[in-house]
């Protein structure tokens, strides 16, 4: 087995993958929240990706890849047997987790394969687990059966409504708060910036639920040497990449995130897309619209 | 040649690009010296008896013998001499501050222009790797210690070609996927070609030490796990400063506003200047700020202006004398039209709705009272503001401690800003832990950060075969065989008599007799003698005529057919009569 193969790839929901990796001393570390660094080939950009699920005693890790930008494509061209120049990791502080009482964790796009073993840690920890998870519709969502086996509870919510609720995690929340059914001790959130800045606003508005964001921004090297992914919190600048990446949401500047931090280099990647192959560049048209309306 | 003659030549200017043509490319800036330049500026040398480059050089190269051997055209053989003291000569013949260290000390800079040591450096460096004439890896016996180097950087790739020389197992973890640090992700191509870089880390690897790369040490591994499960008997620590001060003004999470080790690592590590052939993008500028008087401004400048930029400013909160850059890079940089705005120091970045940058607001500062470290320190002049247009700025003024490894290591001693607390041999707080360069000192240079790679070096055999009776290794001899018989110092010698004792024939087959200086824990060598054949209880006379007298002390050493140290005595003042 070579150094970092492809042991298993599985594409589970139209352009998400799932690629399982030989990397013993990754697996062998690994805790819930933290993230590696994947370069696909010598030249390719160094971009971070959340463990999902990891086996120490195989020396496995696995990660999900949305198929998005030139890395995640390339990633997507790849097959089972290939290897990845570089994977560096376990990289980040894991998660904030102990009992807590009753949590919720939700988890929305790409990051609901992140959210899974923050759920399954929690779970072991005795929590009362409800997971929410979204997706634009019902063919975007994965890893229902997974989430019912470490959840008490798992809430499945689509933009248009063809599985479960119609909307949004925070619409969820939203009335799980009012309905006062159940008293929520602890929030955790992961997916797009804008999803996770609206979660953040709502927990702070009602009754200023501690709720922890896990963002992953645009890094470099992962050790806190570069500042690629610094972003302001609590009226300081923090790393993403060495004090987080997760952070408690409410101290986290979210309008800088999403407006400028995040922004950098959408051009460049269109371009470097196109250039990758043709079959990319609709996609690279898709996502330079789709970036557009997520900042507008 | 006598000495007169030797004064009449001129200096050989290094040969470079033009400054219009390689602002537009990345292909390293000087061409090196040709053959003939380098005998013409080697024979410059006058051959000091008092060799003050010497005492310039953190490493102590012995200088004048290497030019020496430049000087009889064994171009080779010199490269090998520099090897003995520097295990990067290519690098540092590139990259040091000769004109604060060994061409500082040259007698001929005092009337004149020093002799170019930097320049031949370079030349005897590139010669051998352009002759293929490898010479082959020492054959070491194994000492079946295990030592862990963190970071592959100057001070790491030093530590590693020592012990792996007296016989250490040595392993190097890097943390990216190349292995050199900042000498490839900091300094750029046309600087220092990575292939240069590459060349080296090829030698250590031939000679036996093990990199083993996209390991962070702290999160894959913390340094107790590599003593208890990985079995390590040391561990050097050389991972640099590695994390970037911004200034804390209002705008600087704009886009469009770098740290220089972003910018840097991008375009270095990453490629990004050959984007999108790699496929890491890096923002442009058409007019490009950079903050900072340093090495890394200069480069981050530089690199702009390849990258197609039409104004690229050096914003400096000093005067120009007080820059801490290489003077070659300040003058580099000034040719291909860097713009310095000096005394002046950024208040405010100004940016658009869309949260890109527009302009940076500065104010000017005039020069004051000197502060602590005698430098005149700048004061702002009240209500002095100027505007600069910028679609680009970085930031390059300087690195603290990362502290990815202290946070892990609960027992490593720091100081209030991070660096780690270790003696004059690198040693730490922590039994077998050692730590040099950048990460101890803040940012420095490649060269000192070299010279504590090697202090460390010294430190790991010093403790781990501490010369008692305990060694237990059959081919280590107690340091008692010397003796010393008679010493008479001379106005321009100094005459040993020594007598080997307490040892076999067999031993005494070909010893190698050295004498050396030592200063601040570096040896320079004095003499050199090699005898075929060494009776035991027989006396030899030494006569040694560049001895310098004034020394307190100097060190004997006695080495086997293979190099290995067999005996040290330092002879002290008190023992010269």
């Amino acid at each position: 087995m070579s150094k970092f193969e492809i042991l298993k790839k599985e594409e589970f929901v139209p352009n998400f993958y799932k690629l399982d990796i030989s990397v013993p001393t990754i697996a062998r570390k690994a805790k819930a929240g933290q993230f590696i660094l994947v370069m696909v080939d010598e030249r390719s950009e160094k971009i971070p990706l959340t463990l999902i699920d990891w086996d120490k005693e195989k020396g496995t890790i696995s990660f999900i890849v949305q198929e998005l930008g030139l890395s995640t494509s390339k990633m997507a061209f790849m097959e089972e047997g290939d290897s990845f120049y570089s994977i560096v990791g376990p990289l980040g502080e894991p998660a904030y987790l102990e009992n807590f009482g009753t949590v919720v964790v939700s988890g929305g796009c790409y990051g609901i394969g992140a959210t899974y073993p923050i759920a399954k840690r929690l779970k072991e920890l005795g929590n009362h687990v409800i997971t929410i998870i979204e997706a634009k519709n019902e063919n975007l969502l994965y890893y229902e059966e997974e989430f019912k086996t470490v959840s008490d509870e798992v809430i499945l919510v689509t933009t248009d409504g063809s599985k479960g609720e119609r909307g949004h995690i925070y619409d969820v929340l939203e009335h799980m708060i009012e309905s006062q059914q159940r008293q929520i001790d602890h929030i955790k959130v992961i997916g797009c910036n804008v999803m996770m800045s609206k979660v953040s606003k709502l927990t702070k508005e009602k009754g200023a639920i501690p709720t922890y964001a896990t963002v992953i921004t645009i890094m470099v090297d992962g050790t806190g040497m570069c500042g690629s992914c610094r972003l302001s919190y609590d009226g300081k600048t923090k790393f993403a990449c060495v004090d987080g990446p997760e952070f408690n949401a409410h101290k986290i500047d979210w309008e800088e995130i999403i407006h400028v931090r995040n922004t950098s280099y959408i051009s460049e990647e269109t371009l470097g897309l196109q250039n990758f192959s043709p079959e990319c560049r609709s996609l690279a048209k898709y996502q330079e619209k789709s970036k557009e309306e997520e900042t507008s | 040649m006598k000495s007169k003659d030797r004064m009449k030549i001129v200096f050989s200017e290094m040969p470079t690009q033009p400054p219009q043509v390689r602002a537009k490319n990345f292909r390293e800036v000087p061409y090196g010296y040709s053959e003939e330049m380098a005998l013409q500026e080697a024979n410059r040398c006058l051959n000091c008896k008092k060799p003050k480059c010497v005492e310039g050089c953190p490493v102590r190269v012995p200088i004048p013998e290497f030019i020496s051997l430049i000087q009889e055209g064994k171009f080779l053989e010199a490269a090998w001499k520099i090897k003995e003291r520097n295990v990067l000569p290519a690098v540092c013949g590139r990259v040091c501050p000769q004109e604060s260290q060994c061409e500082e000390k040259c007698v001929r800079g005092k009337k004149g222009k020093p002799v170019g040591i930097g320049n031949l450096e370079r030349f005897v460096a590139d010669y051998e790797r352009f002759s293929g004439h490898i010479p082959e890896p020492m054959r070491v016996k194994k000492n079946r210690k295990k030592v862990a180097i963190i970071g592959s950087g100057p001070s790491g790739l030093t530590t590693a070609g020592d012990l792996i020389q007296q016989g250490y197992e040595v392993t190097v973890y890097e943390a990216f996927h190349l292995g050199g640090g900042v000498l490839v992700y900091g300094i750029p191509e046309f600087r220092l070609p990575k292939s240069v870089v590459q060349y080296e880390i090829q030698n250590l690897e031939n000679s036996g030490v093990k990199f083993v790369y996209d390991s962070v040490i702290g999160r894959v591994r913390s340094i107790d796990e590599l003593f208890s499960e990985d079995g390590y008997d040391a561990v050097y620590i050389g991972v640099g400063a590695g994390l970037p001060v911004f200034m804390n003004i209002p705008g600087e999470n704009l886009q469009g506003v770098y740290s220089a080790n972003e910018y840097l690592t991008r375009s270095n590590l990453m490629k990004a200047y050959l984007y999108p052939d790699y496929d890491t993008p890096l923002l442009t500028g058409k007019n490009v700020v950079v903050v900072g008087g340093g090495n890394v401004a200069m480069d981050s400048a530089r690199t702009a202006l390849r990258l197609d930029a039409k104004n690229v400013y050096i914003v400096y909160r000093r005067s120009r004398e007080q820059m801490p850059a290489r003077l070659e890079e300040v003058h580099h940089a000034e040719e291909e039209g860097i713009q310095f705005k000096l005394l002046s120091s950024p208040v405010e970045i100004m940016g658009d709705e869309k949260g890109r940058i527009e302009s940076i607001r500065c104010q000017r500062y005039e020069l004051g009272e000197p502060d602590k470290s005698g430098r005149a320190r700048p004061v702002p002049i009240e209500g002095d503001y100027f505007e600069l247009t910028t679609d680009l700025i970085i930031i390059a003024i300087g690195n603290k401690a990362n502290p990815l490894i202290t946070m892990t290591t609960p027992d490593l001693e720091v100081n209030k800003w991070g660096n780690i607390v270790t003696d004059e041999l690198g040693r730490t707080s922590k039994p077998f832990v050692y730590a040099g360069g950048d990460i101890v000192t803040g940012a420095a240079t490649v060269i000192s950060a070299m010279g504590a790679g090697r202090r460390s070096a010294m430190a790991i055999h010093e403790d781990l075969f501490p010369t008692t009776e305990e060694i237990t290794e059959s081919f280590m001899i107690p340091k008692e065989i010397l003796e010393l018989k008679h010493v008479a110092i001379y106005p321009k010698s100094v005459y040993l008599r020594v007598n080997l004792v307490n040892v076999s024939e067999k031993e005494l087959d070909q010893v190698k007799i050295r004498i050396s200086h030592v200063h601040d824990f570096f040896e320079t060598t004095m003499f050199e003698k090699t005898v075929p054949q060494w009776s035991p209880g027989e006396e030899h006379e030494i006569d040694c005529p560049r001895i310098d007298k004034s020394e307190k002390e100097y060190l004997i050493t006695i080495n086997d057919l293979h190099g290995k140290i067999m005996s040290k005595i330092i002879v002290a003042e008190d023992v010269k009569k």
